[in-house]
């Protein structure tokens, strides 16, 4: 699934990457650009300004060349035109849009004052020759009844009687008037004097990020010490706020993260289903697959899909019931083999048993020919030899028997039998025989004779493997996930693993004058109850045997393979 | 002699308060918004006026519209009904006074006379664009002058600044209060014969129009250096300055202006005598 997502994701995550940088290069070169484009436009903008208050004085230099009651006052000093002369800058000043205007005598008294009406008869002889000297509009404090505004003003002169006088008019420079010279909402202007930092501004807002795109020196007639005015620069800083920019950045960014995420989200409900269909089911078939052995072939492959794990589901379920026929093969052929071995060692067996027999009564017919009076001596001399072959093929009749028990399984009482069997063990001299019986051992369902049979062959090998040394012999039972555990130990020889892997063959034995049947038939035993054998052996240090029987389970379970402790 | 005349009066509140305290043969017979209806005592004594209050822009339009007569001092209407010759004027009686409202006692002024009449004199004839005189007095009339309690200290509060208030609806108050404002630029020996603290203020002297029933009140809270106020004339002088506390203040007069009466030459000597005395004596007025 992570594998897939990566896959899946990588390609998204470099083409977002991509595409997000030539993205961000193109907007931030067309932003400069047009950013370069505006401040233009801008500086155009101020320099009409300053070229239309220009054309204004001109136009009304004409005009009051032409005024003759302006004449009349101005030349002739005719007192009744005094105010007339008084208003006739306000007036013009409506007129001719101008916010600042006043008209000067060539002494520099102000005869005339549009915006503050009242300032007549000041002096101010300075300003028209410096706003000359400017070559074009430059920037100048002008007072007003309400204080000093900032004016973007010009000067032009009128001739009337040979007598000069100048026209100082302009604009105040307000926000206003900094926002009309802003290209546009993002962005902004502001103007720096001379040791006043940032007078004005416009369209500046507080939260941006403004980068400065030009600055553009404005002259500026600047009020030095008492009364002297010169001529310095201004500064008209046009900046351009980036967030706009940045808001389309993180639009943008917020678009590849929302893609993202419905590309990771998409991923993984198809990782999650890819896993449902396919990892999960191999997953459980890999499982099924590891629990198949030759002992339990029972493992049901039977499933409903129709793809590729259905098919494999299915080969499997194939193969396990090929195996499961073989294994019987196998069982049936091993069957057939024991049972040719067992009759061929019954045969051998039996020949033995009889052959001293043959021969006593071969003796005993001659002596009955050649010596009959001495035939009861003989015969009483000869008897235990015949009782002696007699009793072996009894056992052997009897061990032979042993092989082939029918099971009548009923719950029984796994502690009761214990007792049972060690209350009829003989055992070696020095030996001890310890009962190690829970309380809480439940019912084991099982045949109890064929119980009874699984511990007294347990407790004979345990006893024959302390070998008269002397030891300990346990019988215990214990309470093993809701069944029981028969188990019984020694302090024997123990065995090797070349002996333990041939401990549960039919006739293997290592014991003089041993069967080499009884782990043989413990198996079989254990194996028809349904329950599980398990041996921890090691050379020296004894040899432990544990019969577990599961919860009322009395069907064919697996014999667990000996272990070499 | 017509049964009534319109008479429409430009921006002067003061005038109707004075009428409507002595209105002689007339009486108040009606009176809603900007229109107040007289009417004579004596039933035919003479016509009914129809008073009806206008702003100063809207005098010509008056004039045009056929109003019996206007009361105003607007200079550009009465320039307009002079080159009417089917209208006449007259001026009115001088019927408002104003004067520089300062902190202080009067008598600790010492009086430079020559200064204060030449900005009298400057605020006379160049300053205001009314019909004006130079004052050198407050009031003839001989109203008591009130003694309220004070709160405020002499002298110029630390806080008050450099600015001369003036009511933002009195365009005179403006201009006055605007000429000191330059003279402060100027010519600041002649505002130290009206204050000190005017002539020290210097360049950072500001005009600044406020609510009229707060201009006196600015100067007696001591916010501000000076105010110019404007009194009805005749009345009571100071007692008629809203919130003005003449313990702590006095007013330096300034000038007294006046308006003019423009009527239809169409109307009978005897129409506009009895409107003369309705609004009040006009024998002081120059024709």
């Amino acid at each position: 699934m992570i594998a897939f997502g990566v896959v899946a994701l990588a390609p998204l995550v470099v083409i977002a990457a991509g595409v997000r940088r030539e993205m961000d290069q193109r907007l931030t070169t067309q932003d400069e650009r047009r950013a370069a484009a505006l401040a233009g436009v801008a500086a155009a903008d101020l320099a009409h300004r300053g070229a239309s208050i220009g054309d204004r004085l001109a136009s009304l230099a004409d005009a009051l060349s032409d005024d003759n009651r302006f004449r009349l006052a101005v030349t002739q000093g005719d007192p009744a035109q005094r105010g007339y002369v008084l208003d006739l800058a306000g007036r013009e000043m409506r007129l001719t849009g101008l916010s600042m205007l006043q008209i000067e005598d060539a002494s520099g008294r102000i005869l005339s004052s549009g915006h503050f009406r009242n300032e007549y008869d000041r002096l101010e002889p300075d300003l028209p020759p410096l706003l000359a000297s400017a070559r074009g509009a430059a920037l100048v404090h002008a007072r007003t009844p309400d204080g000093p505004v900032l004016v973007l003003a010009r000067v032009d002169s009128v001739r009337l009687g040979g007598r000069a006088f100048a026209l100082v008019g302009g604009d105040v420079v307000d926000s206003g008037f900094l926002a009309r010279l802003a290209p546009g909402g993002d962005f902004s202007i502001a103007l720096s004097l001379p040791g006043d930092g940032v007078v004005a501004t416009a369209a500046m807002p507080a939260d941006s990020h403004a980068v400065v795109v030009s600055r553009t020196n404005v002259p500026y007639i600047a009020a030095g010490a008492g009364s002297a005015r010169s001529l310095q620069a201004a500064s008209l800083t046009l900046s351009r706020s980036t967030a706009a920019l940045d808001a389309l950045r993180r639009s943008v960014d917020i678009w590849f993260i929302a893609a993202m995420a419905v590309t990771a989200t998409i991923v993984l409900a198809a990782s999650t289903w890819l896993a449902a269909r396919v990892s999960r089911p191999i997953r459980e078939l890999a499982e099924q697959t590891a629990r198949v052995d030759l002992d339990r072939l029972d493992t049901d492959f039977n499933t409903g899909r129709d793809d590729e794990i259905g098919a494999l589901s299915r080969l499997l379920g194939a193969m396990t019931r090929r195996l499961r026929a073989s294994a019987a093969r196998e069982r049936d052929a091993e069957r057939r083999a024991a049972v040719g071995d067992l009759a061929r060692q019954v045969n051998h067996d039996v020949k033995n048993g009889l052959a001293p027999i043959r021969h006593v009564l071969r003796h005993l017919a001659q002596v009955e020919r050649d010596e009959p009076a001495r035939l009861a001596a003989v015969f009483a001399e000869r008897r235990p030899t015949l009782d002696a072959s007699v009793d072996y093929l009894d056992t052997l009749a009897r061990n032979y028997a042993r092989l082939s028990p029918r099971l009548d399984v009923a719950p029984c009482d796994a502690n009761a039998i214990a007792r049972t069997v060690a209350a009829g063990v003989s055992l070696p001299r020095s030996s001890a025989l310890v009962l190690e019986l829970a309380e809480d051992v439940p019912p084991v369902r099982a045949d109890a004779l064929v119980l009874r049979r699984i511990l007294e062959n347990l407790v004979t090998n345990a006893c024959d493997a302390l070998d008269g040394r002397g030891g300990t012999v346990t019988i215990g039972t214990v309470r093993a996930d809701g069944g029981a555990q028969l188990i019984v130990s020694d302090t024997g020889s123990g065995m090797t693993r070349e002996q333990l892997n041939r401990a549960f063959d039919d006739f293997y034995t290592t014991k003089p004058g041993g069967t080499g049947l009884g782990l043989s038939i413990v198996r079989r035993l254990v194996a028809d109850l349904g329950a599980a054998l398990r041996v921890d052996t090691e050379p020296g240090a004894g040899t432990r045997v544990s019969v577990t029987f599961s919860p009322n389970d009395n069907q064919p379970g697996p014999l667990r393979p000996a272990e070499h402790r | 002699m017509p049964a009534s005349l319109d008479v429409a009066v430009t921006d002067a509140p003061d005038s109707i308060a004075a009428w409507l305290s002595d209105l002689g043969a007339y009486q108040l017979a009606a009176y809603s918004g900007d229109t107040v209806r007289l009417e004579p005592v004596v039933d035919g004594a003479g016509p009914a006026l129809v008073l009806h209050r206008i702003p100063a822009r809207a005098a010509r339009d008056a004039l045009d519209a056929g109003v019996d007569v206007l009361l105003t001092a607007d200079p550009d209407a009465i320039a307009y009904a002079a080159t009417r010759s089917d209208l006449t004027s007259v001026p009115s009686g001088w019927n408002r006074a104003y004067g520089l409202l300062v902190r202080g006692d009067q008598s600790s002024d010492s009086v430079p006379a020559l200064a204060r009449d030449t900005v009298r004199a400057q605020l006379a004839t160049g300053a205001v664009r009314v019909d004006a005189r130079p004052a050198s007095a407050w009031s003839d009339d001989p109203c008591p002058t009130p003694a309220g309690p004070s709160t405020a200290t002499n002298g110029i509060a630390a806080a008050a600044r450099p600015h001369i208030v003036y009511s933002r609806t009195d365009d005179v108050a403006r201009s006055v209060a605007a000429r000191l404002v330059a003279l402060g630029l100027s010519r600041k020996e002649l505002l130290a014969a009206f204050s000190a603290s005017l002539a020290n203020a210097g360049d950072s002297l500001r005009a600044e129009g406020v609510d009229p029933g707060d201009v006196a009140r600015e100067v007696v809270r001591g916010r501000v250096v000076a105010a110019v106020v404007a009194v009805p004339l005749p009345g009571c002088g100071l007692r008629d300055v809203p919130g003005m506390d003449p313990a702590t203040s006095h007013v330096i007069p300034l000038i007294q202006t006046r308006e003019r009466l423009i009527a239809r030459r169409s109307l009978t000597a005897h129409a506009l005598a009895t409107l003369a005395h309705a609004i009040g004596d006009s024998s002081q007025a120059g024709p």
